[in-house]
């Protein structure tokens, strides 16, 4: 109780509240653009949050993952077009709704949900992350190098959609993490006698080439970001009002859905993708009225759209109490914490209870801004999807070349920024899993450690990684996650040949 | 039945592997203790390229399946991603200049080209847009958050 009262003082001040004002704002209107993620976005950001202190930056970060979320819905709901990946579930039942005229009432029951996923997360977020961070402490090298290997085998095998491509991609990262000095012995690995590498792969080039640079060339070849037309009708308050009660009557879909949205948020390299479209399965299986769902139903909206703001608290959960982020957006939230020196973890953890407690307060307090601002907005913001790709276009490459040279002041990490951002062409034409690479090269600096000092402490023997019980957990985890992709496309293969 | 091998993807796994290979020789006589995870890493990795080998050969479509589609020439492929090309050697240029014209000039020609190529060589929206992103710029980082940006040689 103490810590969350802190939590809260660390919220009061004019320069925090600022930053989620702002953070929300730009969030919601990055989330109404389709084709620009939460990911692209943080991206963006990252490369400025690095002149601030690291607990405003990221609660300027977390302020900017929130909005998004829950912006993502209006153009899902009133055009069709997700605005970021995870409210693609977004659209089976909010499109519908606004062909059957129903626009604004679909957007009410979406800010309802929304509202309810944030909050029922946070305040989950809040009740359980201590006890995992406690249970965390008990962590030695050997189960935290176990622990970030199961990480990695979560995303690689979950985030695409061929688990071998998905390890490739983790390996090549993992591979690519340790370039630059070596911890040991002070020799420098695969520099390609480039001096700016001898500290390793410098995080804000590689993270704007992979997410920012690498948008921009899928960009151009579109006229507009989403199809929209300009003349969409923003709905009117009173039909959003209606929305909002009708999403309220769903009170079991809604906490059901928010449980679901936020365990799967804590299971690394899940997200909300995945969270919205599990608990809308779950929902239609539950449901009286089964028959409905597709056409335009409330309780299907309700159940998307919590999951999908549920899992957001859920994923920041890991990437806190334990170092591994529970999406491909949180491992941005590790970075800002890397780059300003902290190492998330459980000792950080439990070194930094008021300020963990203030993001997760935050996550509840920029749900809230989001729904009423969105609400008011939503007119708006729809117009925005109309904006043409030769203004955006220039815009997110001057924020790129700016973010990529202003960190060091050196040129070669635009080189480097755009070597990556040439991997990332070839990595998504051939569908190899962008999320699992980006995290091998985050969490390679902390494995190798790791690895070593877990042989160190037991005389060289790799027994230590099978033996200890924690150990054997994670190793029948990672079995899990590895055999999941294959469980379930059978299971699929199965229902399809029954229907 | 002859199937249609996705020749560019092995291209890339055999760029991937050259990679490899690289780091290999770079660090080979190294301690133990600097090589042994890299190593271990390495061995992954050509485990890891053989298995997606195995699964590209097993999920290329049959020839016959597949309508018979003419491959493109390498000319027709370059004039299709132009674009992408036209991206990089904006990047590029703008980092070789950076040092020499300033982070605002820079901006600015960067700003232009892309919306002049983008729009199809009308050359007003592209200079008043470019105006408006060095402007913004300028104002945002300069002025307001006081970030020291990068001075040129010229002024």
């Amino acid at each position: 109780m103490e810590n969350l009262l802190l939590g809260i003082q660390k919220l009061c001040s004019v320069q925090i509240i600022l930053f989620i004002v702002m953070g929300g704002v730009v969030g919601l209107l990055a989330g109404a653009i389709p084709g620009l993620n939460d990911t692209n976005i943080l991206t963006l950001f990252l490369s400025f949050v690095v002149f601030l202190d690291p607990f405003p930056a990221v609660i300027l970060m977390t302020a900017v993952f929130v909005a998004c979320q829950t912006a993502g819905s209006i153009p899902a709901i009133l055009i069709n077009i997700p605005g970021t990946p995870s409210t693609a579930a977004s659209t089976l039942e909010g499109y519908p709704m606004t062909k059957n005229g129903m626009a604004g009432q679909a957007l009410g029951c979406s800010f309802a949900s929304s509202l309810s996923g944030t909050v029922i997360g946070g305040v989950m977020a809040l009740l359980l992350a201590p006890i995992l961070g406690r249970y965390a402490l008990s962590f030695g090298p050997p189960e935290m190098f176990m622990l970030a290997l199961f990480g990695m085998t979560a995303v690689a095998s979950l985030t695409g959609n061929s688990v071998p491509k998905g390890l490739l991609s983790a390996i090549l990262g993992l591979l690519v993490g340790t370039i630059g000095m070596d911890y040991f012995v002070g020799v420098t690995r695969s520099t390609f006698g480039v001096a700016e590498l001898y500290g390793g792969v410098p995080q804000i080039p590689l993270l704007l080439g992979l997410f920012g640079v690498g948008e921009l060339y899928s960009l151009v070849f579109k006229k507009s970001i989403g199809s929209g037309d300009s003349r969409t009708k923003g709905p009117d308050m009173r039909s959003q009002w209606e929305g909002f009660k009708a999403a309220l009557r769903y009170r079991w879909t809604c906490l059901l859905s928010a449980v679901i949205g936020f365990i799967i948020g804590v299971i690394p390299g899940t997200g909300a993708t995945i969270a919205s479209f599990t608990s809308y399965g779950m929902a239609r299986s539950l449901s009286r009225e089964p028959e409905r769902f597709g056409t335009g139903y409330y309780g299907g909206l309700v159940a998307t759209d919590t999951a999908n703001n549920a899992s957001v608290p859920g994923s920041i959960v890991p990437a806190l109490t334990l170092g591994i982020p529970g999406s491909g957006t949180t491992v941005l939230f590790i970075s800002a914490f890397l780059m300003h020196g902290m190492q998330p973890g459980p000792s950080f953890f439990n070194s930094y209870l008021p300020e963990s407690n203030a993001i997760f307060l935050t996550v509840i307090l920029v749900g809230c801004l989001a729904t009423v601002v969105g609400m008011f907005a939503a007119g708006y913001m729809v117009k925005i999807v109309s904006l043409p790709t030769s203004i955006l276009v220039p815009l997110i490459a001057v924020f790129c070349l700016l973010g990529g040279y202003i960190c060091r002041a050196k040129v070669n990490d635009l080189f480097i920024m755009l070597a990556f951002s040439i991997l990332s062409i070839f990595l998504k034409k051939y569908d190899y899993s962008l999320p699992a690479f980006l995290l091998g090269v985050i969490l390679g600096p902390i494995i190798e450690p790791n690895f070593f000092r877990a042989l160190a402490i037991s005389n060289n023997n790799p027994a230590v990684f099978f033996t200890r019980p924690i150990c054997i957990v994670l190793w029948i985890m990672c079995a899990a996650a590895l055999l999941m992709p294959r469980l379930m496309s059978r299971r699929a293969k199965k229902q399809e040949g029954h229907v | 039945m002859k199937k249609r091998i996705p020749w560019g993807e092995f291209i890339f796994l055999a760029v991937i592997l050259a990679y490899v290979a690289y780091y290999f020789f770079s660090v080979r006589g190294y301690s133990h203790r600097a090589v042994l995870w890299p190593f271990c890493l390495m061995g992954a990795m050509l485990a890891a390229v053989a298995a997606v080998g195995v699964e590209i050969v097993k999920k290329a479509p049959t020839a016959e399946g597949t309508q018979s589609v003419e491959k493109p020439a390498l000319r027709q492929l370059l004039l299709k991603n132009a674009s992408v090309f036209v991206i990089i050697a904006a990047f590029v240029s703008y980092a070789l200049l950076l040092k020499i014209l300033g982070l605002h000039l820079c901006n600015f020609l960067i700003s232009f080209v892309l919306v002049f190529y983008l729009n199809r060589g009308r050359w007003r929206p592209a200079l008043i847009t470019a105006c408006i992103i060095t402007l913004s710029f300028y104002l945002v980082f300069d002025l307001a958050m006081g970030i020291r940006l990068p001075a040129c040689r010229l002024f």
